[in-house]
């Protein structure tokens, strides 16, 4: 068994790659709520997140213009942030699902010792 | 609604700042908005709350989320921020967890308190002098309103850690325009506010400013915490209606100015500026002193000054904008209610003026509270003399604080003079004295003005026109005033026989307010049928006594000049006579009833003053034409006419008279029209034609409607009538009712002839087209003074108002005569007739010792004359004809 600690931070820059193209694939049928998405983008186990962490990253995403918000006005309590997604978005989405497909064909090519691009 | 104990409340701000450190070492951290991640957080942990169903956050259910979102977050591991982040994390904590009082004390209790004082105090709109009055309008309060407003949804909004939607933002963006405005326009008074804020009165003027800072922190503060977008939006917005708001007032002030210029075409184009785009309730306002309600009139000003060279923004003073006024709307400005934002407001310069104005020779402008509460005339017939006796009598209110002078233009029956006027003291009746016109208008001055006493001052203000003039009105209280006039009939022969025509007196100009539910109520009595009588005028014929014509008119109907009653005159005597001992104790006064033969003229010209309300009078006059003979040459002149017309008259054929009648079509009836250079021109074009050929002398015929200004233009055709010896004349009809000064100025000259209203304006100009291109005997009354013993048998002894008309008559033509002892002669007669002419006057004082202080003496009650009571009538007709019975048999014995 290899040194766990190299594990680890594997584990968490490739689940770091992966974060943003998961925020936007969860975007991709309807606008959600920040509370909503956070808790559905947390209980993917893949990603073993903390919810305090995606916010942060939402925001990024929101001043890069990949994704849009609006409030709306809550009964019980403040008013709840909707996201959704830019057509910038949309179009990164699409792109990165391509590039995230073909890394993911060459890597497990690699085994069978061939490239296949 | 979750309760917090202290403890979450504490925990979870030490979660923020700990969250804030984290972010901050983010290596990322320049590509995210850290407020925003933080409202997130706070959005979040309320909702894990609320799904968690907590209606208690402790310390314990707070940690349980706060774990969650970060976890061992408490254990000690979260980075430390620096020590300058920390002291900002401090103090950014507390303004977090609440607005603060300062803010809402800024942002909204002062802008309140700022907005009612304006509002009920109207304190810089009367301080500043009209230089800026912030609320102009009621939109513009509303404006301002929305600037504490939207300040106390926000701060209400950041204490409960929610946040706006997009309309409130765009609502925020408009109060950030307006409070932006009102901040720009008051920074010249932000140093004295400064100075002022040791006496503790200094705040106010800071209102905008102050509330504006909050404005926009609020914004900003909103926009980090993750609200929509919408305040640039709704800043853009309110600019845009800002803008629309104003450009009325821009517009009438800069249109004001250009039109007070000297320059005839800078004037005409102020006017079309404010007929098009500014407002005529802006420009009355102007009328009393009070300056368009515009917020941005200094902007406006110098905008004026820059691009339309206009160095002298401030010539539209109120004197200018009453001229202007007239000419905008054709109306004068006291002809309709003072404004709503001059009326109630504490407006010195205004209270100035109205003082000013007190004992002047101008009606001028409305006064504040002053209003007409009863009027009642009454009238006796004489059938026997053509003429008539009128008593109108007025009573005034004030509901204001001060006192207040009456003032009213009148218009009497043509050829009518006061021959009485009283006023009530405590319920007593006082009659007038008459004197010279300059010795009464001093009384008056003297008691009322400055004395501040009960006068009341008749005098006359033109051709059958008095001023009536009373003061003090005191507040709360009311005064009572009776004014008499002797007037003759004026004749006219129809199908139906000879008849009377009486006009009753009416307002033509006053400065107080005339209720739109009051009558005039209108009592007639004669010993002939009343043929016609005006709508709401019924006559009835009594078993015994007089008949009787008697109704209420509105004032409207009153002014109106087709408001007359025919009364028969079938069965009048055509000699008359009374005792007159003025020049000779057994002296007569002989009127007998003649006929004029009228020299048919050879040209006319067809003046028509184009301004507004003179469009059903130009249809009139249109039908006129058709009337005219072939043979007569015509020309047609519309005052108010784009291009210069050719005045020279040509064969009234049909094809001139159709292209006349089309320039009435196609004339646009607006605003008011200055017609006196017309006049003149046309007065010439009649007149050198005359010189011309020898088809009879020319004449203009002049439709007048109303003329409210002082006389532009008026020494032109005053020279020429005074100057004029080839018969040339000048016949001024009446079209509408109201004011016109040119009219009233002309009335006295020679060759000038003012043509009474008899009914429809249709008939009376047929009647004078007719009169004028037909010629024929026009039935006149001819009064001379003669000797007792040379009175014919058959003439009818009548009342002294035969006297007093005949006196007027002459007392006027002396006074126009250039020799001194002959004007001095026609004061003289006047007095002794108890007369108001142009050389003498009536003023009632209040007391014997003012009289006599001022050289005055009233008249005893027993020689004024009156309207009999009914019962006194019948008394009267009895012994007149027993009176009559016994000279017819003493002069058959003799």
């Amino acid at each position: 068994m290899p040194n766990s600690d190299f594990l680890n931070n594997w584990t968490v820059q490739a689940r770091k790659g992966l974060l943003e193209l998961g925020v936007l694939n969860a975007l991709i049928a309807e606008e959600r709520y920040g509370y909503d998405l956070v808790k559905s983008l947390v209980a993917w186990s893949g990603l073993d997140i903390t919810e305090g962490t995606i916010y942060p990253l939402l925001s990024r995403l929101r001043k890069q213009g990949l994704l849009k918000t609006r409030l709306v006005e809550s009964s019980g309590g403040p008013a709840r942030k909707y996201y959704s997604l830019t057509d910038e978005g949309r179009e990164a989405r699409r792109f990165m699902n391509q590039r995230f497909d073909v890394l993911v064909a060459g890597v497990r090519s690699m085994s069978r010792g061939t490239i296949e691009e | 609604m979750m309760n917090w104990t202290d403890e979450a409340r504490n925990e979870l701000e030490r979660f923020l700042v700990a969250e804030r450190a984290w972010l901050a070492a983010d290596p990322d951290s320049g590509d995210m908005d850290h407020e925003e991640v933080i409202g997130d957080l706070r959005a979040h942990i309320h909702e894990e709350l609320a799904v968690l169903g907590a209606e208690e956050v402790d310390l314990h259910r707070l940690q349980e989320v706060l774990g969650r979102l970060r976890p061992g977050f408490g254990c000690g591991d979260e980075p430390r921020p620096r020590r300058k982040e920390r002291a900002s994390d401090s103090k950014r904590k507390t303004r977090e967890r609440r607005p603060g009082p300062v803010l809402w004390f800024c942002g909204v209790v002062l802008p309140l308190v700022a907005l009612i004082a304006e509002l009920s105090m109207g304190i810089c709109a009367s301080e500043l002098g009209g230089a800026l009055d912030p609320i102009p309008t009621l939109y513009h309060a509303l404006g301002i309103a929305l600037v504490p407003v939207m300040n106390a949804l926000m701060l209400s909004r950041m204490e409960a850690r929610q946040l706006g939607g997009s309309a409130l933002m765009t609502f925020a963006g408009m109060a950030l325009l307006v409070g932006t405005l009102y901040a720009v326009l008051f920074i010249p008074l932000v140093p004295i506010a400064a100075v002022a804020l040791f006496f503790g009165i200094g705040l106010l003027p800071l209102a905008p400013l102050f509330s504006v800072l909050v404005t926009a922190f609020c914004i900003r503060k909103s926009k980090k915490m993750g609200a929509p977008k919408g305040a640039l939006a709704g800043f853009v917005l309110a600019a845009v209606i800002a803008l629309l708001v104003e450009v009325p007032a821009m517009c009438t002030s800069i249109g004001a100015n250009l039109a007070a210029s000297e320059d005839a075409d800078k004037s005409a184009r102020g006017v079309d500026l404010i007929r098009s785009y500014g407002s005529e309730s802006m420009l009355l306002s102007m009328c009393y002193g009070v300056q368009p309600a515009s917020l941005l009139l200094p902007m406006t000003k110098l905008t004026a000054m820059r691009f339309l060279e206009e160095d002298n923004f401030g010539r539209a003073n109120s004197t200018k904008a009453r001229t202007t006024y007239f000419l905008v709307t054709g109306i004068a400005f006291n002809a309709v209610q003072v404004p709503p934002n001059v009326e109630g407001r504490l407006d010195w310069a205004r209270l100035q003026g109205e003082r000013s104005e007190q004992g002047g020779d101008e009606v001028a402008g409305r006064v504040e509270g002053l209003s007409l509460m009863e009027s009642r005339i009454d009238t006796v017939v004489e059938t026997g003399a053509s003429l008539a006796y009128t008593e109108w009598e007025l009573q005034f209110s004030n509901r204001s604080d001060s006192s207040k002078e009456a003032r009213a233009q009148v218009s009497l029956p043509p050829g009518g003079f006061v021959s009485r006027l009283t006023l009530w003291v405590d319920g007593e009746e006082r009659e007038a004295a008459f004197d010279s016109r300059v010795k009464v208008k001093q009384a008056y001055r003297d008691v009322a003005i400055v004395r501040r006493r009960d006068p009341v001052l008749v005098s006359t203000s033109g051709e059958d026109l008095i001023l009536v003039q009373c003061f003090p009105v005191l507040p709360g209280k009311e005064m009572r005033i009776r004014v008499g006039i002797t007037s003759p009939l004026q004749l006219s022969d129809t199908a139906e026989g000879r008849e009377g025509i009486l006009s009753l007196p009416s307002f033509v100009e006053r400065n107080f307010d005339i209720a739109t539910s009051l009558q005039h109520e209108v009592w007639v009595q004669g010993a002939s049928d009343f043929l016609v009588t005006p709508e709401g005028i019924q006559s009835v014929a009594p078993a015994s006594g007089p008949m009787i014509a008697r109704g209420s008119l509105s004032d409207g109907a009153l002014s109106d000049p087709a408001s007359v009653i025919r009364v028969s005159l079938e069965g009048a005597p055509k000699t008359s006579w009374v005792e007159e001992d003025f020049y000779d104790k057994n002296g007569a006064i002989l009127q007998t009833l003649s006929e004029e033969l009228a020299q048919p003229v050879g040209r006319l010209v067809f003046v028509l003053d184009g301004g507004a309300g003179m469009r059903q009078a130009a249809q009139d006059l249109a039908y006129a034409f058709s009337l005219l003979p072939r043979d007569i040459e015509v020309s047609l002149a519309i005052c108010g006419e784009g291009q210069a017309a050719e005045l020279d008259p040509k064969r009234a054929d049909p094809a001139h008279i159709q292209s006349m009648i089309s320039r009435l079509e196609e004339h646009d009836f607006e605003g008011g029209v200055l017609s006196g250079a017309l006049l003149a021109r046309a007065f010439d074009a009649v007149q050198i034609q005359g010189d011309a050929d020898d088809k009879g002398p020319g004449a203009v015929i002049w439709l007048h409607g109303e003329q409210a200004v002082n006389l532009a233009g008026s020494s032109a055709i005053s020279q020429r009538l005074t100057r004029a010896r080839d018969g040339t004349r000048l016949f001024a009809v009446r079209g509408i009712g109201g004011v016109h000064r040119l009219a009233a100025e002309l009335g006295s000259l020679p060759n000038f002839e003012r043509v009474p209203r008899e009914g429809e304006l249709t008939n009376d100009l047929a009647g004078l087209v007719r009169k004028l291109t037909l010629g024929g005997p026009q039935p006149v009354l001819v009064r001379k003074h003669i000797d007792q013993a040379e009175v014919p048998e058959d003439a009818r002894r009548v009342s002294r108002n035969l006297a007093r008309v005949w006196a007027g008559d002459e007392s006027v033509r002396l006074q126009a005569t250039s020799v001194t002892e002959d004007r001095d002669e026609g004061i003289e007669l006047a007095l002794a007739h108890h007369l108001v002419t142009r050389a003498t006057g009536a003023v009632v004082l209040e007391s014997a010792e003012q009289y006599e202080r001022h050289g005055l003496e009233p008249v005893k009650i027993d020689s004024v004359p009156s309207v009999p009571e009914p019962e006194t009538w019948a008394m009267l007709a009895m012994v007149a004809g027993l009176l009559a019975f016994a000279i017819a048999r003493g002069r058959s014995a003799a």
